[in-house]
C-alpha cells in the first residue's frame, strides 16, 4: 500500500527558479526511507508539501491516497512530524503541550507518552523556553509518536543535538517503529544514522531525484571506480563515462577520476574493461557517506 | 556598526506594537480630556502630561528594554560599551517615536475637540516646554532603568525590575510637572540629570556583559519530582476554549507569555464602549462613526502580526478555520462587549443627563433668536438638495435650514421641526408638537404647548415662555423612540473592512515572499484604516463635511431602517450576511495560505 506518493512534484519560490523539478517516488507501508541531499536540495520543501504546509505548483502529493492540501486534518491525524525548525509554543509547559496533543489527536496513547516522559526524564512543569534544545526535541518526538502515527515525517529531527542526545532520539524512534510498524520518511545529514535506520534512500540533488535505492542494493549494487589519471588524458574518458547509462556520477579528483556505477564492483570493472578498454581501474563498494559525496559532487 | 545594532535591537524592532499602544493610550487619554472638558471646562497641562505619559510608562515597564544585546552580538569584536550604547540609543529612539506619535494624536484630537467641544485652549509655548520636559524625562528614565544591573546582558522582566522601571517612569514625570514653570531651564535641568545618569551607567558597564548560564536555566527547568505520578495527573487537566485561545494567541506573540491579546483587549473594550455612542451624552457631535477605523486598525495590527506566525502550529491537526476564529473572534467580541457595556451604562444613566431636555426652545447665544433644539438624529435627508418648505395647515410656510453632507454633493440634511425666525406662535407650537411626536411618539396638542410654554412678542413673533419648554420633566412618561439600529451594521462594516484588508494581506503569506517584503506589505495594509481615520479628520478640519451633518445623515438612515420590525430584521440579517460573506473570503484565503515555521521568541 502506498503511504506516500509524489508524482512529478514541482515547486518554485521565485518564478523560474524551481526548487523541486519533478520529483516522483512512492513510499510503501512499513518502509523507512532516508531522504538525502545537500542543503537547499529541496528535502524540507518536499516534506512540507507532504504535510500540506506548502502547495505543489504542479504534479501531486498524496498521503494515504489523500491530498494533504484539501484534506489536511485527515492527513495530519495520521502523521507524526518533527522538524529541526519546528517550534513548540515557547510559553507552554510540557504538561500543557502534552494536553494539547492529547486533545487534538484522536488516537493519543497516554501509556506511550508517559513512558517517554519517564525515559527522557522530562520536567512536566517546565516551559519549553526554559528547556535545552535536546529536551525540547524530545518533547517534540514524544508528541509526534504518542498518537501512534501511521507515518512519521522527520525533517532533520536530530539536527543540532549532541551525539548522545541524537543517539537517544534515534534509538527511541527505532524502538517505536518496531512497536507500531510505522512508515518513516526522514531527512538527515548524519549519514551514519541513515545507514542504521533506513532500508531505502532517496537522494535529491538540485531539485531532481538522483537516486532511489534500497539500502542493500546501495551497498552491493553500486560501486565507485577510481580511474588512474593517465588514462583520462584531456578529459575525453570523463566525458565518455558521464554519458554511459550505468555511470551516474563522475568527477575529477587529485588522485584519480572517480566514477559511480549503478553496478557492483565486478560489473563496473567489466564495463570499464570491455567498453572503454580501461584495465587499471580500482572498483569497490562504499559507505553511504562516501557514496553521497561522490554522487552529488559528480553531477557538476 | 551602531546603526546596524540599533536596527537589530528588539526594542526598536517592536516599534509598530508600541506605536499602536501609544495611539490607543493617547486616544483614551484624549477622550478622558474631552469628557472632563465638556463637564468641567478646560483641563490643566498637568493632566494632559500625565495621560500622555501613560504609553511611555507602559513601554518602560513592558518594552524590550531589559535585553541589552543578544548572545550573537556578544561574540562579535564589539565592546560591551558599544553594545550598551546602541541599545540605549535604540530604546531612547523608540521612546521618542512613541512620544512623537502620542503628541501627533493628542494635537490632532485637540484640534478636533476644539471644533466640536470648543473647550481646550492650550498655549503652543507651554505645550512645547511640556514636550521638551517629557522628551528629556524619557532619556532620564531610560538611564535610570539601565542603572539596574548594568553588567547583565539581559535583565528578564520580574517584579523587582518592573518596580524599578515604574519608579524610573514616575520620577521624570514628577520632575516635568514640578519644573514646568521654569520653562527652558526646567528642560535643561532634566537633560542634565539624564546626562549625569547616562555617564554614571556608562562608566559602570564592564568590559564584558554577563549572560545567564545554561546551568542556571537547566536547574530552573528541572524540578526533581516533575515526572512523578502527581505531575502526570496535571497533563490530564481539561483543555477547553480558554486553553485553545492561549495557544493561538501565545504562538503569535514574541514574548514568553501571550501578551499581545492582553494589550489590545482593553483598547478594543474601550473603543467598543465609545462606539456605542455614549459620548453623545456629553458632546453634541459623537465620534462613534470614526471609531470603526480605529477598531479595524487595532484588529489589523494583531492579524498581520499573528497570521504569519501561526505556522508554528500548522503541523497540528488543527482546523485553520478554527484557528482564524480563535484569533479574530475574541477581538470582535471585545468590541461587542464594550458596545454592550456602553449601551447598559447609557441606559443606567438615564435619558436626561444632568436634567437636560432632549427638546428645548431657547434663545440662540449668538443671534438671540429663539431656536428649537432637537437631537441631530431627528434630521431628515433631502437627496435632491432641495428640502420642501415647512408648512402649517393654515398656509404659513418657511424655508428650512439645510447643510450639504459633503460640500459639492447635492444631498443635504435639514430639520423638519425647525422654528425659523419670524414664525408665528401657532407655527412654533405646531413644530414643537411634531418634534415631540417624532422624538417620543407622544401626541401633545399644539394648543397645550402654546399655552404652557410659549409667549408672543409685541410684533407677533414667538418667544420662549416661562417656564421653559421642559416636556420630559412635565411628562415623566415620555420615552424616546426611533433610536435606530446601529450595532449590526457597524459590526458588519468593521468585519468587511478587516476582511478585505486581511484577504489582500494573506495573498502575501506564501513561501518565497521575504520576511521584509511581507512586513512592508503588512504595514501598508495596516495603514489603510488609519488613513481612513485621518481622512475623516481632514474632512472635518477642512469643513468639507461637518461631523454633526455626517452623523445626522447616518442617524437618519439608521432610524429609518429601525422604524419597523421588518426594517430592523433586514438590517440584522443583511449585516450578518454581508459580514459572514466577507469573513468567508478571509477563511478561504487563509486555508490556502503557506505559513512560515520561522521560530519566534526564545527557543531552546
Amino acid at each position: 500500500m502506498n503511504i506516500i506518493e509524489f508524482k512529478d512534484v514541482r515547486r518554485a519560490y521565485v518564478e523560474g527558479l524551481d526548487v523541486l523539478k519533478g520529483i516522483t517516488f512512492r513510499v510503501q507501508s512499513g518502509e523507512v526511507v532516508g531522504l538525502l541531499g545537500r542543503n537547499g536540495a529541496g528535502k524540507t520543501t518536499l516534506i512540507r508539501i507532504a504535510m500540506g504546509m506548502l502547495e505543489a505548483q504542479s504534479g501531486s502529493a498524496r498521503l494515504f491516497g489523500l491530498d494533504p492540501r484539501s484534506k489536511p486534518l485527515e492527513v495530519k491525524q495520521r502523521v507524526g512530524y518533527v522538524s529541526e525548525d519546528q517550534v513548540l509554543p515557547p510559553f507552554m509547559r510540557v504538561r500543557e503541550v502534552i494536553a494539547l496533543h492529547r486533545k487534538l489527536f484522536n488516537d493519543w496513547d497516554d501509556d506511550t507518552a508517559r513512558r517517554l516522559v519517564e525515559r527522557f526524564r522530562l520536567p512536566l512543569e517546565s516551559r519549553i523556553s526554559q528547556m535545552s534544545k535536546g529536551q525540547a526535541r524530545q518533547v517534540a518526538l514524544l508528541c509526534a509518536v504518542s498518537h501512534r502515527p501511521e507515518l512519521l515525517l522527520l525533517d532533520e529531527p536530530a539536527g543540532g543535538l549532541d551525539p548522545a542526545a541524537r543517539r537517544e532520539f534515534l534509538e527511541t524512534s527505532i524502538q517505536l517503529l518496531n512497536e507500531t510498524g510505522s512508515t518513516i520518511l526522514f531527512s538527515s545529514h548524519h549519514l551514519n544514522d541513515v545507514e542504521r535506520m533506513a532500508d531505502r534512500v532517496v537522494l535529491i540533488h538540485e531539485g531532481e531525484l538522483l537516486l532511489d535505492s534500497d539500502m542493500d542494493r546501495m551497498h552491493e549494487g553500486y560501486s565507485i571506480a577510481l580511474v588512474p589519471y593517465e588514462v583520462n588524458g584531456d578529459g575525453a574518458v570523463r566525458r565518455t563515462l558521464a554519458r554511459h547509462e550505468t555511470c551516474i556520477a563522475v568527477r575529477e579528483r587529485a588522485d584519480a577520476l572517480h566514477a559511480v556505477f549503478a553496478l557492483p564492483p565486478d560489473g563496473a570493472r567489466d564495463v570499464l574493461g570491455e567498453q572503454f578498454g580501461i584495465k587499471g581501474a580500482h572498483c569497490r563498494t562504499a559507505a553511504l557517506e562516501e557514496m553521497f559525496i561522490e554522487l552529488v559532487e559528480g553531477q557538476s | 556598526m551602531i546603526a546596524q545594532l540599533i536596527r537589530q535591537d528588539p526594542a526598536f524592532r517592536r516599534l509598530p506594537l508600541w506605536v499602536l499602544v501609544a495611539m490607543g493610550c493617547t486616544s483614551a487619554a484624549v477622550t478622558v480630556i474631552a469628557w472632563i472638558t465638556a463637564r468641567r471646562g478646560p483641563v490643566g497641562l498637568e493632566l494632559l502630561a500625565a495621560l500622555s505619559w501613560l504609553s511611555i510608562a507602559l513601554y518602560l515597564v513592558f518594552g524590550d528594554i531589559g535585553t541589552r544585546t543578544n548572545r550573537f552580538n556578544l561574540s562579535l569584536p564589539v565592546s560591551a560599551r558599544e553594545l550598551w550604547l546602541s541599545h540605549f540609543i535604540a530604546v531612547g529612539l523608540t521612546g521618542m517615536i512613541i512620544l512623537a506619535m502620542s503628541a501627533v494624536v493628542t494635537t490632532g484630537s485637540l484640534i478636533l475637540m476644539r471644533k466640536i467641544v470648543g473647550g481646550w485652549q492650550g498655549e503652543p509655548g507651554a505645550l512645547a516646554v511640556l514636550g521638551g520636559l517629557l522628551a528629556a524625562g524619557l532619556l532620564f528614565a531610560v538611564g535610570i532603568i539601565h542603572a539596574f544591573r548594568p553588567d547583565a546582558q539581559e535583565v528578564p522582566l520580574s517584579l523587582r525590575r518592573a518596580g524599578w522601571s515604574l519608579v524610573a517612569a514616575a520620577v521624570p514625570l514628577g520632575l516635568a510637572l514640578v519644573l514646568r514653570p521654569l520653562g527652558a531651564l526646567g528642560v535643561a535641568i532634566v537633560l542634565g540629570l539624564a546626562a549625569a545618569t547616562f555617564l554614571h551607567v556608562f562608566r559602570a558597564i564592564p568590559e564584558a556583559l554577563s549572560v545567564p548560564t545554561e546551568a542556571q536555566r537547566a536547574s530552573a527547568a528541572a524540578p526533581s519530582d516533575a515526572t512523578g505520578p502527581a505531575s502526570w495527573a496535571t497533563t490530564q487537566r481539561p483543555t477547553g476554549l480558554w486553553f485553545a485561545l492561549r495557544v493561538v494567541h501565545g504562538v503569535t506573540t514574541c514574548a514568553k507569555k501571550p501578551v499581545a491579546i492582553w494589550i489590545v483587549t482593553p483598547f478594543l473594550l474601550f473603543l467598543g464602549f465609545w462606539e456605542s455612542g455614549i459620548d453623545a451624552r456629553w458632546i453634541s457631535s459623537t465620534q462613534r462613526f470614526a471609531y470603526p477605523f480605529m477598531i479595524v486598525y487595532v484588529v489589523m495590527v494583531v492579524t498581520t502580526l499573528s497570521l504569519a506566525r501561526l505556522g508554528a502550529i500548522d503541523w497540528l491537526p488543527w482546523c485553520r478555520r478554527r484557528t482564524l476564529a480563535l484569533l479574530v473572534m475574541p477581538l470582535l467580541l471585545c468590541v461587542a462587549a464594550g458596545y454592550g457595556v456602553g449601551r447598559i451604562t447609557d441606559t443606567v444613566l438615564g435619558e436626561r443627563a444632568d436634567g437636560r431636555e432632549l427638546l428645548c426652545f431657547v434663545e440662540d447665544r449668538e443671534s438671540g433668536e429663539p431656536r428649537l433644539c432637537v437631537l441631530w438624529s431627528a434630521c431628515e435627508i433631502s437627496w435632491s438638495g432641495k428640502p420642501s418648505d415647512l408648512t402649517a395647515p393654515w398656509g404659513e410656510a418657511h424655508e428650512p435650514w439645510s447643510e450639504p453632507v459633503v460640500r459639492g454633493l447635492p444631498v443635504r440634511v435639514y430639520f423638519p421641526y425647525e422654528v425659523p425666525p419670524g414664525s408665528s406662535v401657532d407655527f412654533a407650537a405646531l413644530q414643537i408638537s411634531r418634534a415631540a411626536g417624532a422624538l417620543f411618539g407622544a401626541d401633545i396638542p399644539p394648543d397645550e404647548i402654546r399655552s404652557r410654554y410659549l409667549e408672543a412678542d409685541v410684533d407677533g413673533s414667538t418667544l420662549p415662555g416661562t417656564p421653559a419648554l421642559t416636556l420630559q420633566a412635565d411628562y415623566p412618561e415620555l420615552r424616546r423612540v426611533g433610536r435606530g439600529v446601529y450595532f449590526p451594521w457597524i459590526m458588519a462594516m468593521i468585519v468587511v473592512l478587516w476582511s478585505l484588508l486581511t484577504a489582500g494581506y494573506i495573498h502575501w503569506l506564501r513561501a518565497g515572499v521575504s520576511e521584509r517584503k511581507r512586513k512592508i506589505v503588512g504595514g501598508l495594509f495596516v495603514a489603510v484604516p488609519m488613513l481612513l481615520w485621518v481622512l475623516d479628520f481632514v474632512l472635518t478640519v477642512t469643513e468639507v463635511s461637518e461631523i454633526p451633518i455626517r452623523n445626522a445623515f447616518i442617524f437618519n438612515l439608521s432610524r429609518s431602517a429601525g422604524e419597523t420590525p421588518a426594517g430592523v430584521a433586514v438590517v440584522w440579517v443583511g449585516s450578518a450576511l454581508v459580514g459572514w460573506a466577507a469573513y468567508r473570503l478571509v477563511e478561504r484565503r487563509f486555508e490556502r495560505a503557506e505559513l512560515s515555521m520561522k521560530p519566534i521568541g526564545r527557543q531552546p
